[in-house]
This record gives structure tokens, C-alpha cells and sequence, in this order.
């Protein structure tokens, strides 16, 4: 019986969370939701940043790839706390169009293109699913 | 009954117990004792004139600034004048009319003239007594006071102000009264909070507060020169973050522009002084301190006759898939050039007549690009920097490889 309660309780206790969404709120403009996994980081040695690329990348329901900035302590990091960290699964805020890194290129710093920079982003475990 | 069976029915209990629960938490009405909210004190009295044992629903969390009126005590019931001290009934003794109502209103008068709810306790109606106590509150009792006040009146608890002691009935709420009370209270502080978090967001989910942020982590940093060769009395950029409005510093080497003003604080305007061809290293200083890194030095170039930085013009084939070599035609290559792309960088590639060719997947990233979940049948975009001893291509090359 007591397995069988531990499944009732499973049960309903899932039943429950799905049913009952969680508090959330939503993004302020310009900052805008995204979510993915990062594969490769690159260092961004003049801007002190991080430029990642994501596949899959989602902002949309449709899943693309392409770059994303994290910026040390202009980024709010949320847990786990793995930001930039590959196969880890982020989700977060960020603002299109901001160009936060500066690769240096031998005589001076050059941007690298991203589709924009993280405001905030929370972070499962590397590996673990969207 | 299978154990299937009973976990069924278990799993259903236990739903309707949820249900039950939210609902009750979600959607009960407030209490069916009596409308807490709207009944008054005359009310209250009519309430226990039927059982002077009952409880007095009233409600006491009236906002500041409302006339509520509730008396200084809550006992009600019949009239006596035995526990009176002799000073008041000294006071009492113009009211003797023999009827009733006219000598109510007297003892009401002399109770609130004298602000002595005591004096009350000489009427005979109960509602008239409740009238009287509650006048004399009325005076006595600011409605701050009265704002989230104690729920049982400790003085009606003492009999030394009237002599019937039976109908004394201190006022209390009861625990469905507080819980009706306070889920209206939290209701209200849950839009409060709504409002105030519309009209003051947190600054960890703003675009303003993540520049702010931003700012004040990146310190002063120049980036680049807006050319990489100048000849001398040329007027160029020099592109940062942290620079000041005012009082900064640029260094050429050992040369020094000072006070130069930049409105945006990541640009300043310099002309380029007269100084021996050759190639300089660039920072700037101001009160955010100096961006000079030893690491990466950004640098500039003064010559007589400036070459135009590299530049890519266009790429074949125009979709090249990721196993292609990739064909670059542009101006101002030189021989070899240096390349920073997407998928990592490369140096020393060669270049005749203003063409490069370039592998994609030679590049460092390119099989973590490649084994990218998801990743076949899809565009990448690829960016690429071309750089050589005339500079740094302005723009990067931007284009799709075909995974």
C-alpha cells in the first residue's frame, strides 16, 4: 500500500503543479524571453564577456541557432548559476540588437556579432532538457 | 479490489480533497455569522438583545480616516446606576424625567459633555445605552486608534462598570472574522504590491537597470580607432566605454591630448598630431582610470600615405555548405591576411589578387558547430573579420553556411 501511496501522492502532486501554473512575469520592453543551450563560448577579452553560440536557440517557439552575449555582473544570473556553460539549458531575458563583444583582432577590438546581449537568464545542469 | 483499483480510488480522494481545499481557499464566502464587515454597533446590540450571551460581531480594521464608531466598551445590555461613584450620580440627578426617553437623551447629554461612558450605564434602553457609549467614543476615540485594534476589549472584561454582570459580552472576533479579515488584507497588499511593482519595476528585469549595470562593470576601455593608418591633421574616433563628459586623456605612445569631451561616453573626437611617421599605442585616462591593457594594445598607425583598411566584397559560392572552401574577394589583402570568424580565428592566410580561400570547417568550433543537436539541414550565419598590417576590415563579412 504504501507504494501505491507514494504514487497517489506522486500523482497528485504533479496533477497539482500542472494545474496550478506558477507565478511568473512578463518581460518589460526591449528585454525579450529567449531559451536554449549553448554549444561553444567564445572570450571576449576587450568587454569582459562571454559571446555563446546556441543550437537550439528560442526565441520563438521555432528553434534556430545563433549567438548570444552573457556579461558578468550586468547579467542577472539565476540558478543553477551555469551561464555560458555548454549543454547546460538557459532561459532568461535578453535585449536585441546590443552588441556587448569586443574580440581583440591584433591591432585593436572588434566587435563580434551577436542577436543580442542576456539581462537575466536561469540555468539548468549541463545536459539537462529545455 | 486490485491494488490498481485502490490506487484509483485513493488518487481520487485526494483529488477531491484538493478540490475541496482550493475551494474553500479560493472561493468561500466570508463568514455566514454576520456581515462583519457592515454590522454596526446598534446592530450588535440587536444581536444580543435576543441572548445577551452571544458574541458581538464588529469590524475593527476600519481604514484611518473613516468614521467608525465603536464604544469604549463593548458590553451592552440593561441600565444600573448602583456602581456608580457618587460624583456621578450627582450628575445624573437632573435627569429624573419619568419618561424614559426624554431621560435617556439627558443621561446621553451629561455622559458626553463629561466624556464619561460610564454615565451611560443609567440608560434603560440597550440600543439607546449603545448609542450613548458609542457618542462618547465618538469623541473620545480617533479612528487611528482604532485601526487594527486588539479584538477583545480587555475593559469589557471588568464588571466595576456596570452591576449586570450577565450581560456583560466582551466584544471579540472570531477566527473566521480574522481569517475573512485578513485575506482581505492580503488581497489588498497583493494589488498594492502589483501596483507598485508597475510603477517601480526591478531594476534585474529592465533594459535601464542592465545599462546601469553594465556601466558600472566594464570600467574604461578604448576599443579601436575609427583608422588604423592616418596621416597627421586628420580628425578620427576613438571608441570606448567609460570615457567622461569632459577631462580625458588620450595618449599616443608619449604624447598626450588632454581635455578632450565625449558626449555619449563611448566616443571621442581627436585630431591626429604632427607627429614622426610610426605606430603608436592608444589609451585614454580620466577619473574612471586608464584603459591601457599590456595585453592587447590597441594601436594606430601615422604615415604620410594612409592604406585603406581590408574589406571583404563578396564570397563564392554564395550558400556554401559547411564541407565547402570558401572563396574571399575583396581589396586591400596584401599577401597574407589574418581572419576572426564565427567558428574561431586563423593567421597567415595567403591572398593573391584580392582573393583568400578559406576552409569553414579547418576553424576550431567548427565540429561542435557541426554536431550541434538539430543542427543538419539548417543555416548557420558565419562572420568573418579580415585583418592584415593596413588594419581591420570595418564590418564584418556576414554570410550563411548550409549545414
Amino acid at each position: 500500500m504504501i507504494p501505491s501511496l507514494k504514487k497517489c501522492v506522486v500523482s497528485v502532486s504533479l496533477l497539482f503543479f500542472m494545474l496550478v501554473p506558477a507565478m511568473a512575469h512578463a518581460t518589460i520592453p526591449p528585454i525579450l524571453s529567449f531559451g536554449g543551450t549553448p554549444v561553444f563560448w567564445v572570450p571576449c577579452v576587450c568587454s569582459a564577456s562571454v559571446w555563446n553560440w546556441f543550437a537550439p536557440l528560442y526565441l520563438t517557439s521555432i528553434p534556430m541557432t545563433g549567438p548570444m552575449v552573457y556579461v558578468p555582473y550586468a547579467t542577472v544570473p539565476f540558478a543553477n548559476f551555469m551561464p555560458s556553460v555548454p549543454l547546460a539549458p538557459h532561459l532568461g531575458g535578453y535585449i536585441p540588437g546590443v552588441q556587448a563583444c569586443w574580440i581583440y583582432v591584433g591591432v585593436a577590438c572588434v566587435p563580434l556579432p551577436s542577436i543580442g546581449v542576456m539581462a537575466f537568464v536561469g540555468t539548468g545542469l549541463p545536459g539537462g532538457g529545455l | 479490489m486490485t491494488s490498481r483499483k485502490k490506487l484509483g480510488i485513493a488518487l481520487l480522494c485526494l483529488i477531491l480533497i484538493i478540490l475541496v481545499v482550493l475551494y474553500f481557499i479560493f472561493f468561500s464566502k466570508k463568514s455566514e455569522i454576520a456581515p462583519t464587515e457592515t454590522q454596526n454597533q446598534d446592530n450588535c446590540a440587536l444581536f444580543q438583545s435576543l441572548d445577551a450571551k452571544k458574541p458581538c460581531y464588529i469590524e475593527n480594521n476600519a481604514k484611518p480616516g473613516t468614521t467608525t464608531t465603536l464604544p469604549d466598551s463593548s458590553i451592552t445590555g440593561g441600565s444600573s446606576t448602583g456602581s456608580l461613584s457618587f460624583t456621578d450620580k450627582l450628575l445624573l440627578v437632573s435627569c429624573t424625567s419619568p419618561d424614559q426617553q426624554t431621560s435617556d437623551e439627558c443621561v446621553k447629554k451629561v455622559a458626553v459633555e463629561n466624556k464619561k461612558p460610564a454615565l451611560c450605564s443609567g440608560i434603560q434602553s440597550t440600543l439607546n445605552k449603545v448609542d450613548c457609549i458609542s457618542s462618547v467614543g465618538r469623541v473620545e476615540k480617533p479612528t487611528t486608534e482604532i485601526f487594527s485594534k486588539p479584538t477583545v476589549n480587555q475593559d469589557a472584561l471588568k464588571t466595576d462598570s456596570f452591576s449586570n454582570n450577565q450581560l456583560i459580552s466582551p466584544r471579540v472576533s472570531t477566527s473566521s472574522a480574522q481569517a475573512s479579515s485578513w485575506f482581505n488584507n492580503l488581497l489588498e497588499d497583493m494589488k498594492q504590491s502589483a501596483a507598485d511593482t508597475r510603477a517601480n519595476p526591478d531594476p534585474n528585469y529592465t533594459a535601464d537597470g542592465f545599462y546601469q549595470r553594465l556601466a558600472a562593470s566594464q570600467g574604461i576601455t578604448l576599443y579601436a580607432f575609427s583608422e588604423y593608418q592616418v596621416a597627421p591633421g586628420t580628425t578620427i574616433t576613438a571608441q570606448g566605454v567609460g570615457f567622461t563628459k569632459t577631462g580625458n586623456t588620450l595618449y599616443l605612445g608619449t604624447y598626450s591630448i588632454s581635455g578632450l569631451e565625449s558626449s555619449d561616453g563611448t566616443t571621442v573626437s581627436f585630431t591626429v598630431p604632427s607627429l614622426n611617421v610610426g605606430t603608436y599605442e592608444g589609451w585614454v585616462e580620466n577619473t574612471n582610470g586608464s584603459s591601457r591593457k599590456e595585453d592587447r594594445k590597441v594601436m594606430l598607425m601615422i604615415t604620410n600615405s594612409p592604406t585603406p583598411k581590408p574589406v571583404i566584397r563578396s564570397i563564392s559560392p554564395a550558400l556554401p555548405s559547411d564541407a565547402d572552401t570558401v572563396t574571399f574577394s575583396g581589396e586591400n589583402f596584401s599577401s597574407m591576411v589574418n581572419v576572426a570568424t564565427t567558428f574561431g580565428n586563423k593567421e597567415a592566410v595567403s591572398a593573391t589578387g584580392g582573393t583568400f580561400t578559406l576552409k569553414p570547417s579547418d576553424l576550431t568550433f567548427y565540429d561542435k558547430v557541426k554536431n550541434a543537436p538539430g543542427i543538419k539541414g539548417s543555416k548557420v550565419s558565419f562572420f568573418i573579420y579580415v585583418y592584415n598590417e593596413n588594419g581591420v576590415s570595418g564590418q564584418p563579412f556576414t554570410f550563411d553556411i548550409q549545414f
